[in-house]
């Protein structure tokens, strides 16, 4: 198997696109710490000591669905390019995915645990909601040492299910020509609109439906376990789609224009 | 060792791109596809490189189907018209990236051609001119060293003294290496010393497959008075007619060994000219159909 | 340069380097280029070029010394002097002293057309 060079060149992608997203990461909540201490300075006693914000982790989620939309169909190019086979290719999305999302799941937590101390040291009433405490804690602020694991793995697996979401949909219009996707284009977001209006004019029939989405819905929230299981089964579903759409397509390059 | 294309057939919509194509490329050779547009010569080389996945039938290098296949289509190199690397890829990068690939790739010397050839290693390679992607691609393909390289349309914008370069340079590959290589072109003419086999494709199917010289000497270009061509090959089979006033010049399907009557001249041919006069022939077999 | 499009190629190639030999660009003992130096040349099939070379080996022209390379053999120069002015009889005289014939000249006419052609081309 030729996967080596494929991962070495997918991390490489990876690496730099990942260390400006985390530098971003690490500067944004700083730069509001150092701006919050000058203004309080500046106000002497009354001003603004509070600040509130939320939706880190999403960011991170997005990451990972945009570097899933983009990143197989560069990779698949290059591999078909230089002699890897499809079958090693789509193989070869997946160890740098995992380790890349294990160190963003890290210094994510990192970023976490660091602002948690700098706030509490310089007295700044940090109100970070943090998606993971707000699922499963009630606002009760401090983990146990098996909870941060779990926050970690939580986030690891939702930014691979995330990642295999974006795999999906880029495959999927790689494998449908002009008009097919121009259908899908028009036909997901419909779905997704469509889909609740249905829900609310035939309630009786979509009542299975409903039932296991609130199933796994209650599940998910019940126990961080439960939301990484489907996390897992969400990714494995898309993965497997998308190889079966990647398997027999025509791989084609943008032709060279001339300038 | 060779690659093997048995019974190739690949449909787009209503267009038969590829029609029951069977095909045996042998190592030691430089072969020459030829075809005029749309005869399918870049979808043949796409399924033998697995970017397309025929209807039908199946490719073997080197008897190894390539289906999923690394250690096939690590023998195989194609430098395609589609630019197969991200727009943000500059170069340089790519030449670092194709020596990750390629342990063999022969990056020193793809730096040293780069600069022979004036290719810009900084420049990202959607930027380039036509001229200077052809360049970048051909020393892709002259330093990666697998035992089968195809170059499709090769020297396209590439000027006079570039292209007598790139042939120079891919003698002397082929003969350090001894791989084997396909060149798809158009300018026959400028290949025609260079490739030791032939094969013409004509919608979809493979219409001649064999060694140049043999395939050049199997036709003869006549010219003489009209008169004395027509009476002179009454029981000949003719490709093609031409006539200028009241001389004419056909073109026969067989070697003539006998001697000519007075005023008749027979030229040997030049693969452009079978070429031109084999497709000729065809467009007439069409129109009689 | 090119070549022409009567004879094969690789007769072409022969034809050349014994213009070289004969002219002594390639004097005898020396080394001659090789089968990639002249196929790069020329731009054309190793097999055609090795094809030509190999008509100079048959003729005992030229010989190989195994891993270095292909050179002059001695006495290649005057065998092929020998040879062209065999072909050079065959090819101009007789079809000079022919053509003359038929357009009834004498030997001693012959001669003296010969010998004003020596004087007037240098």
């Amino acid at each position: 198997m030729n996967i080596k060079p494929a991962i070495r060149y997918q991390s490489r992608e990876y690496f730099v696109a990942s260390l400006i997203f985390l530098s971003i990461n690490f500067l944004v909540p700083f730069l509001i710490i150092i701006s919050l201490l000058s203004a309080r300075s500046a106000t002497e006693t009354s001003g603004f000591s509070s600040v509130s914000y939320s939706g880190y982790e999403m960011a991170c989620w997005i990451f990972f669905f945009v570097f899933g939309i983009l990143l197989p169909r560069q990779a698949t190019r290059i591999c078909v390019q230089f002699g890897v086979s499809r079958r090693t290719a789509f193989l070869s999305l997946f160890p740098p995915l995992f380790f890349i999302s294990l160190i963003m799941a890290l210094a994510q937590k990192g970023i976490f645990l660091i602002l948690d101390q700098i706030s509490n040291a310089i007295h700044v009433d940090m109100q970070i909601t943090y998606l993971f405490k707000l699922l499963y804690l009630d606002g009760n602020n401090t983990l146990t040492l098996t909870q941060h694991g779990q926050e970690i793995l939580f986030h690891l697996f939702y930014m691979i299910a995330n990642f295999s979401l974006g795999l999906f949909f880029t495959f999927l219009f790689w494998r449908l020509n002009k008009i097919g996707c121009i259908i899908a284009g028009l036909a997901i977001p419909a779905t997704l609109i469509g889909i609740p209006f249905l829900i609310e004019l035939f309630p009786t029939a979509f009542a299975p439906v409903i039932s296991l989405a609130k199933t796994i819905g209650t599940l998910s929230v019940s126990s961080p376990w439960w939301a990484i299981l489907f996390a897992l089964l969400l990714t494995l579903f898309f993965s497997v789609v998308s190889w079966l759409l990647i398997r027999r397509t025509n791989i084609r390059g943008s032709t060279l224009t001339s300038k | 060792m060779s690659i093997n294309c048995q019974a190739i057939s690949k449909r787009f919509g209503t267009t038969q791109a590829l029609d029951n194509v069977t095909l045996t490329l042998d190592p030691g050779h430089i072969y020459g596809l030829l075809g005029n547009n749309g005869a399918g010569k870049s979808t043949l080389l796409s399924i033998l490189t697995d970017r397309q996945i025929p209807d039908e039938g199946s490719v073997l290098i080197d008897g190894m189907p390539i289906r999923n296949n690394d250690k096939a289509l690590h023998r195989v190199f194609l430098v395609g018209e589609q630019n197969f690397f991200p727009d943000d890829m500059k170069v340089f990068r790519c030449l670092q990236t194709a020596s990750y690939f390629y342990p063999d790739f022969d990056l020193e010397r793809a730096t040293a051609l780069a600069d022979q050839f004036g290719l810009p290693l900084k420049k990202k390679i959607p930027n380039l001119s036509t001229g200077y992607s052809s360049i970048f691609r051909l020393v892709l393909g002259l330093c990666v060293n697998t035992p089968y390289v195809i170059f499709d349309e090769p020297v396209l914008g590439l000027d006079a003294q570039h292209r007598e370069m790139f042939y120079r340079l891919l003698v002397e590959t082929f003969m350090g290496r001894s791989c084997t290589v396909i060149l798809s072109t158009h300018l026959i003419d400028e290949v025609e010393d260079l490739i030791d086999y032939t094969i013409i494709l004509r919608e979809g199917k493979v219409l001649r497959s064999a060694p140049t010289e043999e395939l050049v000497s199997t036709a003869c270009a006549l010219s003489g008075p009209a008169e004395l061509v027509d009476q002179f090959t009454q029981n000949k089979t003719v490709l093609t007619r031409h006539s200028l006033g009241g001389l004419k010049t056909v073109t026969l399907k067989e070697e003539l060994t006998e001697s000519l009557p007075e005023g008749l001249k027979k030229n040997k041919m030049r693969l452009q000219d079978y070429f031109i006069r084999l497709q000729e022939a065809e467009d007439q077999k069409g129109g009689t159909l | 340069m090119r070549f022409q499009d009567e004879k094969p190629i690789f007769l072409q190639l022969a034809e050349q380097l014994e213009d070289a030999i004969l002219s002594g660009a390639y004097p005898e003992g020396s080394q001659v280029p090789s089968i990639t130096e002249y196929a790069a040349t020329y731009k054309i099939n190793p097999a055609t070029a090795l094809k030509g070379i190999n008509q100079l080996v048959n003729a005992g022209l030229l010989y190989k010394k195994r891993g270095i390379g292909m050179f002059v053999a001695d006495g290649a120069q005057e065998m092929l002097r020998k040879q062209r002015s065999e072909a050079f009889y065959h090819d101009y005289v007789q079809a000079m002293v022919r053509e003359g014939k038929g357009l009834g000249l004498t030997l001693a006419q012959l001669t003296d057309l010969v010998k004003r052609g020596f004087q007037d081309v240098n």
